[in-house]
Order: C-alpha cells, then structure tokens, then sequence
C-alpha cells in the first residue's frame, strides 16, 4: 500500500504543468512543519493533521501560509500542496495509515476494579432482585403494658417525622413510640455520601450494614434534655449498588419530636434523601472498597487502564487487603458453612470457596497450575482461615484479575469477561456465568439473548450514564454555581436539581423504546421541580417532585438548550459562547479543533464594556489563524446566547438584541446558515460527523479501546447501521460490545 | 530505677506511714512518678452474691476468701477489698442506668429518652468519667504521655448505644464506646501491620505470575508489565523494611483468625481482648483502660458455663432460688477466673524497663453497677482491686462506714496518680476527701 502511494506520488510528479505539491511543500512548508508534517520546535510544533476537505484547505492555505509571505503559495499551487498533504499525513485516512493502532494491554480501571470486587464477593450472596417500589418500610413498636407490639404502618415513606406526620400514624402514641425504617437506598453514582441526622430525640441510621455487627453510621439514639442535635458522617457507595438502609427513631416523655435525614450526594448539594432512591425491597450488603485511587489515564480523552504507577500499585495492595477482610468478616455465609458441619467438611468447603472465588476473579475454570499456586498451597501451609485471607489477597493482585485480557482466549469465557467489562465494568453474573457453561454463548442466538439482557441492567445504565458526562466533557466541572450578585437566586441546590434534570432527561431517552440519538437534541420537554420551574419561569403541575413538563421557551429543544449544559458552559458572571463552541464543536458535532495557537485568555476587562459578548468574542478572534478553528466555533457558541450564564432565556443583551444568526462551514466545504438553536439541534442530528463522534465516544466509554484498532470497516459499519436502525442507542451499545467480542473459534454465524 | 515501695523502704518508713506521706507532694514525687502506674477497670454486671464476695477476716487477720473470690487465691497478698462502698447518685434513670453511667462519673444523668425499668427516662451521663479524667491528665505531660492514652475494650458488648450500655465518658453527653472486636481492635494497636506483612510475603508470586505472563505478550505492552513488577518489587522492599522498623518490644499478638462475633464465643474473644489489652500495655500504648463485659442489665446466656438462662434473669431471683443462686455462682466466679487471667498475664510479665513485673505498677479494678441483684441495689458495690499500680496497702479487707459516696474513692484514684482533685463529680458527695487507701 505505502509502496504504491509512493508511486502514485512520483508519478503525479512526473506529470507537466501541474504544480509539484510535494516540492512546493518541501520548499515553503517543511521548514516550520516537518518533512511529514510531524512539526517542528520552536517553529510550530503541532502535528499537520485534520479534518478539512482538500478545497477547504486549500483556500486556507493560500489565504494564511506561509505565514508571513502568504503570496507564496496561492491559486494552483495550494492546491496542489493541500492535495499532497492531505493524501500524504493530514487526513484522518492517511493518520490512520501511517499511524496503524492496535488494542493495548489494559488494566482494570478504579471503576472496573470497585465494581469487580463488589460483584465478585456478592457474587456469593443472593442476587439483588428488582428494584420495586419506591420508599421504605416503616414501623412502629407500641409499648402496651409490658410487651411491644410491631405495627406495620405503612409502605413507601421516607424518614421523616413532624407533628403533622404522627399526628397521621394511627395508634401512635405520640408520648412515648419507637418506629423504625428498613430498605434499600441506590446511590445514583459512586463516590462519597454525606449523611446527616437532625434530631431532639433519639435516633440511629445504618447504611450498608445489614447484621454486620459494626457501629452504626449516626448513632444519636439517647437524647439529651430534648436538644436538638444533629451528626453528620460519610459513606462510600458504588453507583446504582442498592445498600441495606435502616433508620430508626425514639422518644419517650419528650416535648419536641422531630427527625430529619439528609445527604450531600457526589456533585450534589444537602438535602432530604429524595423518595426516588428507597425501595421497599431488602437486599444484602455490598463489599464496597472505598480504597482512594489515583485518576485513570485519560490522555485520549477517555479513562482506561493504560499506565501503571506507585499510587496506583499501593492502592491495589490496599483494596486487596480491604476485601480479604470483608471475605473474612462474612466467611460463613460466603462460602456456605453450616453450623453443623464438622471440621473435614467445613475445611472442603473453604477449599471449595477459594476455587471459585478465584476462577470467577479470573473469569474461568483454573488450570491445574494456578489451582496449586492460588488455593492448594496456601491450604498446605497454612490454617484454613489464614489460606482464605491470603487467597482473597493474592487473587485481587494477580495480573490474571488486574489485566482481564492476560487470561483471556476467544472462547465462551473470554466473550463472557468482555461483556461484562464493556458493559458494567464488572465481572460476569450468576446468568451469565451459567449461561457461559452451558455454550450458550457459542452461538449468535444465545449470545444475542445475553446482551439484551445485559444492556438493560443497572450497571449498563450506570456506565452509560457516565459516558454522557464524558462525551459533553461535563465530567471535570465541579463547581457550577455563579456570581451571587449577578444571579441572586441561583444556588447550590439549582445546580444540583439541573443535574437530575439532565441525567434524567438522559437517561429517559437512552432507556425509553425508541432509544433515538436525535431526540437527544429535538425533545422539547424539561424534568423540573417546582424550585426550577419557578426559576426558569415553567409552569409546574403541582407536588414537590420532577415533572416533564414543556420546555418554557420556544426556542429549546433538547441538551444543548437544558439549562445544565448552559451553566456549565459559561463563565462565573458571564456566558461564553467560545467553551459553549469548542465542547459542542468537538465533542458533539465532532470538528476537529486545533488548541489555539497562542492560549489566550478571555479578559473582560480589556474590552469596551458597552460590547455584547458576541461582539468582544467576534472582536477577540478575528486573526485569520484564529479563525481557522473559530469559523466553526463562534457559530455555534453565538447560537445560544439567548441563555445566560445559568441557562435563562434572555432577548437582550447590553440592551441591544441578541443576534443568533451566522454561518456554520461544514467539513466538506459546504455552509449551513444558523438562525438559533434549533439550526445547531438539526446539525447534530443531521450530520454524519456528528453520529460518528457519538459512536466514537461511546465506543471508547465502553471498550476503552481505539475503534481503528479493530479495523477501517468498524466504524463505517456501526455507523450505517445505526443510521439505517433509527438511531437506536441501546442498539448501537450492544453492537459495540458484538463487534469487539472475541467470537469463540467454533462459533456459529448462521443467524448473522 | 527505683519504685516507690523501694523507695519508701530505703527511707525507712513503714507502709504504715504512707496516708500521713503521701499528703507530702513534695516528697520524692519526681522518683515516685517516673514509674509507669496503670488503671485496668474491669465491669462485670448485674450485681453479685455478696456471701459469696465479701471475705471473712480469720483471728490473725488474714482474709479467707469465698467462692467467687478462689481464682483469686493466688493473688490475695496483692488485693484490695473495698466494702461497704456506695453510689449515691439519684435522679433520672432506673437503677441499672445509673449504676452503670454514673459508676465511674458519680454525677447525675441529662434528662433523655431512655425509659427503664422504673424511674424517669433519662440520657447520657452529664460530666466526665474518672478513667477519662486521669487520661487526660496523664496525657497533659510529655513524661506519662502515650500513644492512645486510654483503651476501652469490650467483650460481648451488645451494638447499642444507651446508658445502659457506657461507662467511660469523655464529658458531658459524650459517652467512649468500647470497641468489641478483636480484629477491629489488633486493627487499631498495630494499624494492619500483621496484613500488610501478610501481604508483603505474596508479593513475591505475584511478581513470578506477572513475569511468566509478560513472556506472551508483545514488546509494547511487556512494557507496562515490566513497570508493574519493578513497582511489585519496591512495595515488597517497603513494606518489610516498616515490618522490621517497626519491632515491638512485644510483638504483635496472633489472633485465631476464626473467631465470630457471638454470644457462645464470648470466652474465646475474652481471652483475645485481653491479650490484646495487655500487649498494647506492654508497649506503652496507654496507662489507663477499661475492660466491660457486656453490660448492666446483661441478659447474656452463659452456655460455656452449661447455663440456658439469661443473667439479668437469673439475677433477680430471690435468694433461696437454690439453682439461679448456683447459676448465678458459676457467672461471677467465671468473671474472677477472667480477673485472675488478666492479673497473671500481669504478674507473669516483666516490667518494661523497670524493676519486677507489670502487676507491680498496675491496678486492675474490679467494678459492678449494682450491689446485689435482685434487689437493685446501688449500695456495697463490689469493688475489689488487685496489683500495686496505685500504691493501696493490699492483702486487706477495708470496711467503710455505711453510705459513704463511692464519689471519695473515685478522687483517690485520681490522686494516686499525682491528680489531686478536690472534687469529682457530685460535690456533695466529696466534701471528706478521697479516701485513705495507702
């Protein structure tokens, strides 16, 4: 191939009168760009590469380059000298020809490895059933004379007492009760939990452990001369993990009688525990590892596992030694052992336990080799518990479970692990692992039937979750509150209610039958409480909770328009329609966007402050080696300023209207005018770039692999057939997951 | 290095001087207190059978002791019976509630929500109890100071929180739960130590495992796994260099990794948090803790001593209830056997650094949150110390007028540590000074 390009290339040549591209480019350009583009210190060091089309490149060319002397190279010979470049290293085509990726070794990331651990040790318990009915079970003890009575009172509540609820609970006698709360409680996302408990009496929460036998997490039970108090104390949960709750409350002889529980979840602000994260149903503890570990690489602009370090390896150790113990504490019932058996049968069934605690870490049967070395010689030299520790141990740090793919062959069990890594970043489950043994997965049917049921899980929705944080670059912003003298009424709590808003939105999308991309940009309905609706001027039907309600102002429709996104693409007092057009520019719509060639900072004290941010940003970038990559961004950042910097419509700005109108160049040389959001919406769902950058994105969220590494023709494939299968994302995410499968060598494609 | 019974017999002056002496702070305090003095509170609940308690003094004034004292035989010469003892704090909470919150404070409970068996509802105990006051004493100099300062261990202790439940109190309202577990507890003393050197020894398989794999795979990505031995191999160094740093003139106890968290288990976890106990103060980690078995109004089910019945149960049947009283015989002499486990252990360790062992220059404290079961009774507690941590004329039986405030003995606790309060908790109850015990 290489081979024949040369020869094309001195061919071209050879050709009179026309213009030599590779001469002119070594001539005028290889100077500051390098023979093949690669740059060149302290002249300009960026690679040559891109996605303009040869015409758009051209015209560039002649109009910019050489910088300095831009009369050198115009007309024929920028086009010839784009031609040549193009073909030769600028094109995403030629990058990938002269850059062949492969898949790379990877280690689990901190996500996988949590979520691993947790699934690998639940894995011995009973499988989390489904997450019913919202709420908790209450009840109250009533003392009557000298027994207590247990009255079930009523379901789907949350913990929360004030005269105006006892005054509700039948039989309740208000001077003197105990009640009690149990259920489940599903951190939306993993992280740190701030729980806090408000009382004058006496009350207790425990989350996470279930008959554990360990302190509860607020113990506020003896009250002290009826004073308020109130106890806050953290917890690390795994996202969309149900964990045992239970609260429960006393009073005796008390004049005031309150409780209040509150939490500060990851990204959120302090609040009542919402209704929507109880369930009714009981479920067993999760081995949670809430070891700290370094940040994941993300240098390609998604986590994976590519890199190793001492942070990282003393992480593992800890994290290891954390589940030995969390093994031991629940030796018992993890391994089965009864309270009559004896001690051969007790020993076997550690033995047992080992075996498979490790297979399933390693997501297959043991060889003979790694049985003697992993269970067998630990049982040899030590007591059974002391081989069981060190087991637990040295599973978790072995490079057969740190690097899913070291154990790895195209088999049932290989396929089995790639699922569950791509989709939950987990190990395989129960179904799967039995399905794995029996040769479903041998054949495209029962493979098919896996997946399905696979991607509708509550991992799957959690990774999923999270690659939208990522896709919109939305996962490093933290902080999103805004000057409180410019937006007085916006605080905390708004930015953490448009953070449900937007995940929900997201998540009803992704999750409903149609699953369609397009309407990500072109659902003109909101997810608002009454606290938002009343900020963003939304009628709200009533109750306290989130409504779909319709969007306020005509002209939003869909992400680019929800107020989050907004917010989190502005400035402290101000929009900025440069972050709003480089995240939606490249992330959404996939431009390639160079960093800009000198970094400067938008100052607004260096402008007239009469200007309209449109105006100073125009003002600011109008170099034409700006506008190289600011033709594309300042078109779609000036498309959405008619919301301000915490997503409020707005007509005026400065008090001259707001202009939304300019020209969107496309990347095969082609304009699109804009005339507000709904133009930008449109693009997005038009565009073949744009579908290709929401396949790459999710790809790599999901496989953490290049896609090119599993060959030119993946990406053309997953993106006709999503365009040809209406957008659907869930069926965009199983094909990912088949298509990077290793097909077990024996399998059968007949159905394919 | 000298001790202060040395040092009172070089100067010639009998044990018999020694209450009109130790009124003298000047005297020798520098040599007195540059030996390590220890408090062990050891809480059995539910009161005790007082004939078979208190001893009898023989015509030659030697004690003779009864059967729940026997396993204490060994140790007569170095104990101390205190009788006729009693907590005089009233207010809210039933008997059991302030027997036990009040035991070591001698000070009234906050008005709370915790309604007993009779009497008001009450809360925590309203200001600091007295292991708490001589740690932070003890912890004000650099010359007595230790790493914890004080360890509450627990054996059986049931996970609630409630006055029923806490002794030790750090102040007002703020009750120091001792901790139950043994793994939990070797976890605090020796912070993973024993897991990390655990961990450490497989080290180096992992490293074989992740240089046999290596040799399958591509040069490019041998590369991340020879990062990933190299950082093997330094953890494997580092983690056995702090092993060997960090020697212990004790060494850190083995614990039977099998023991679970139950009721029938008690005996085994008992001898655990003991070892445990001992070791930490071994090496110095704390000169003062407390050791509860379970707590007042304990209903614990005594199966390893052939008993179905719950204690508190057994505790109030009458007196001519001939098998409860048998039961009840069997409980309190298992709770001095542990007594005698613990002074052994003492006895049986050299002191560190210092002259003969470690039950020289500790106390062990034996205490009750009531006097007599079956009628609940917060008169004649049951004090019995043992060991020469405080410097007690031992080998006796001290008889105290009738109601004298157990208040006075806990001031002379503190005293003995060189902490002369003039008043602990109530101070109604301390208006005749600690009492004279030397």
């Amino acid at each position: 191939m290489r081979r024949l390009f040369v020869l094309l290339i001195l061919l071209t040549g050879l050709l009179p009168a026309a213009p030599d591209g590779l001469a002119i480019y070594q001539k005028h350009c290889a100077e500051c760009h390098g023979d093949n583009g690669q740059g060149v210190d302290n002249e300009y060091d960026e690679p040559l590469v891109g996605d303009r089309s040869i015409k758009a490149l051209a015209r560039y060319i002649d109009e910019t380059m050489p910088e300095f002397a831009e009369h050198l190279v115009v007309g024929e010979d920028a086009l010839a000298v784009s031609e040549y470049i193009h073909q030769a290293f600028y094109s995403p085509d030629a990058q990938e020809r002269n850059n062949p990726v492969r898949q790379t070794l990877l280690r689990r990331t901190q996500q996988q490895h949590r979520n691993s651990i947790a699934d690998l040790i639940g894995s011995f318990r009973d499988p989390i059933g489904f997450v019913g009915e919202q709420g908790l079970t209450a009840y109250t003890i009533v003392r009557r004379k000298r027994s207590r009575t247990s009255l079930p009172l009523r379901r789907a509540t949350a913990p929360y007492l004030d005269a105006e609820v006892m005054a509700s609970i039948e039989g309740l006698n208000p001077d003197g009760f105990r009640m009690n709360w149990e259920g489940s409680l599903t951190p939306p996302e993993t992280g740190t939990y701030q729980i806090k408990l408000r009382t004058p009496n006496g009350a207790k929460i425990s989350i996470n452990q279930a008959g554990s036998g360990t302190p509860a997490l607020i113990d506020l039970s003896v009250s002290s001369n009826n004073q308020m108090r109130e106890e806050t104390a953290s917890v690390y949960l795994l996202g969309n993990y149900p964990v045992p709750i239970s609260v429960s409350f006393r009073t005796f002889q008390e004049q005031e009688r309150s409780l209040i529980l509150e939490w500060k979840p990851p990204h959120g602000a302090w609040e009542p525990i919402p209704d929507r994260y109880f369930s009714l149903i009981s479920v067993p503890n999760v081995a949670v590892v809430d070891t700290k570990f370094p940040p994941d690489d993300a240098s390609l602009g998604y986590e994976r596992g590519g890199s190793v370090s001492k942070a990282w390896n003393e992480a593992i150790a800890k994290a290891a030694i954390q589940s030995a113990k969390l093994v031991m504490r629940d030796l018992r019932n993890l391994a089965g052992i009864g309270e009559d058996d004896d001690e051969p049968t007790r020993v076997q069934k550690l033995r047992e336990f080992c075996i498979e605690f490790t297979s399933r870490a390693f997501g297959r049967p043991l060889t003979p080799e790694q049985k003697k070395l992993y269970v067998q010689n630990l049982f040899t030299q030590h007591t059974p518990e002391e081989a069981v520790k060190r087991n637990a141990m040295l599973t978790l740090t072995s490079p057969y479970f740190l690097y899913p793919s070291l154990n790895q062959a195209n088999d049932s069990y290989g396929m089995a692990s790639h699922l569950a890594l791509s989709l939950w970043d987990s190990i395989p489950d129960q179904v799967l692992r039995e399905a794995t043994s029996a040769g479903e997965l041998q054949n495209f049917e029962g493979l098919k039937k896996q997946i399905t049921r696979m991607v509708k899980d509550r991992r799957t929705q959690q990774k999923v979750q999270r690659f939208y944080f990522q896709w919109l670059a939305l996962s490093e912003k933290e902080n999103l509150t805004k000057d409180p003298e410019t937006y007085p009424n916006f605080s905390e709590r708004h930015v953490a209610d448009l953070r449900y808003s937007f995940t929900t939105f997201l998540h009803q999308v992704t999750w409903s039958n149609e699953s369609d991309y397009r309407l990500l940009f072109s659902e003109r309905e909101l997810f608002l409480n009454p606290r938002l609706a009343e900020f963003y001027q939304a009628q709200h039907p009533g109750g306290s909770g989130f409504e779909r309600i319709p969007v306020p102002d005509k002209q939003r429709s869909g992400i680019f328009t929800h107020p989050y996104l907004l917010t989190a693409y502005s400035y402290h007092k101000q929009t900025s329609p440069i972050h709003r057009g480089v995240y939606i520019g490249r992330n959404v719509l996939g431009r390639y966007l160079k960093p800009p060639p000198n970094a400067i900072e938008f100052k607004d004290s260096d402008f007239n402050p009469h200007l309209t941010m449109r105006e100073k940003v125009t003002e600011l970038t109008k170099a034409p080696s700006c506008m190289a990559c600011h033709a594309i961004i300042n078109p779609v950042g000036f498309s959405l300023e008619n919301f301000d910097a915490v997503g409020r419509f707005r007509s005026h700005e400065k008090n001259k209207p707001i202009d939304v109108t300019s020209i969107y160049p496309t990347e095969d040389d082609r304009t699109i005018p804009i005339n507000g959001p709904s133009d930008l919406a449109r693009i997005a769902i038009n565009s073949p770039t744009a579908h290709r950058s929401f396949i790459k994105h999710l790809f790599h969220h999901l496989v953490h692999q290049p896609v090119l590494a599993y060959g030119s023709e993946t990406m053309d494939q997953l993106h006709s057939d999503f365009t040809k299968g209406d957008f659907h994302i869930q069926n965009l995410i199983s094909q990912i997951a088949l298509i990077t499968a290793p097909l077990p060598a024996n399998f059968e494609t007949a159905q394919n | 290095m000298t001790n202060r019974r040395q040092f009172l017999r070089n100067l010639g002056v009998s044990s018999a001087a020694l209450p009109f002496l130790t009124n003298l702070p000047s005297l020798g305090a520098d040599a007195i207190r540059a030996r390590k003095q220890r408090l062990i509170i050891m809480f059995t609940p539910n009161g005790t059978l007082p004939d078979e308690f208190w001893p009898s003094v023989d015509g030659n004034g030697e004690m003779q002791f009864p059967a729940i004292l026997k396993p204490l035989e060994p140790f007569k010469e170095e104990s101390l019976l205190l009788e006729g003892l009693c907590n005089m704090v009233r207010g809210d909470g039933d008997g059991h509630m302030r027997g036990m919150s009040c035991l070591l404070t001698g000070n009234v409970l906050h008005p709370g929500n915790i309604k007993g068996g009779g009497g008001n509802p009450a809360g925590w105990a309203s200001s600091i109890s007295i292991d708490q006051e001589i740690k932070n004493f003890l912890q004000k100099s650099p010359a007595t100071r230790t790493r914890f300062g004080s360890l509450e261990v627990g054996v059986a202790v049931p996970d609630r929180a409630d006055p029923w439940t806490r002794m030790s109190y750090a102040g007002s309202n703020q009750p120091v739960a001792p901790l139950s577990d043994p793994y939990e507890m070797l976890d605090k003393l020796y912070g993973g130590s024993k897991d990390r050197e655990t961990y450490a020894s497989l080290l180096d398989q992992v490293g074989r495992d992740l240089k046999k794999v290596a040799q399958k795979l591509s040069t490019e990505d041998r590369v991340l796994l020879d990062q990933h031995v190299n950082l093997v191999r330094e953890l494997e160094k580092e983690m056995k260099v702090t092993t060997q740093a960090g020697e212990l003139l004790h060494p850190e106890p083995d614990l039977d990794p099998n023991i679970e968290l139950i009721n029938d288990n008690t005996p085994q976890l008992a001898r655990m948090q003991m070892d445990l106990l001992i070791n930490a103060m071994a090496n110095d980690m704390a000169r003062v803790s407390s050791i509860q078995f379970t707590r007042s109004v304990s209903h614990s089910r005594m199966r390893w001593l052939g008993i179905e019945e719950g204690h508190h149960y057994l505790s109030h049947q009458p007196d001519d209830n001939k098998s409860a009283y048998n039961q009840l015989l069997k409980i309190n002499t298992w709770f001095a056997e542990q007594l005698a486990y613990l002074a052994g252990r003492l006895r049986d360790t050299p002191e560190p650094g210092g002259d003969g062992s470690m039950l020289d220059n500790t106390t062990i404290l034996w205490v009750n949150e009531l006097g007599k079961g079956n009628n609940h009774t917060l008169n004649n507690i049951p004090f019995l110390a043992v060991g020469g941590g405080l410097d007690y004329k031992m080998g006796r039986l001290v008889k105290f007028e009738e109601k004298t405030p157990h208040n006075r003995f806990l001031m002379s606790l503190a005293h003995s540590f060189g902490n002369h309060l003039p008043t602990f908790g109530q101070e109604k109850f301390c208006v005749d000074g600690p009492l004279s015990l030397s």
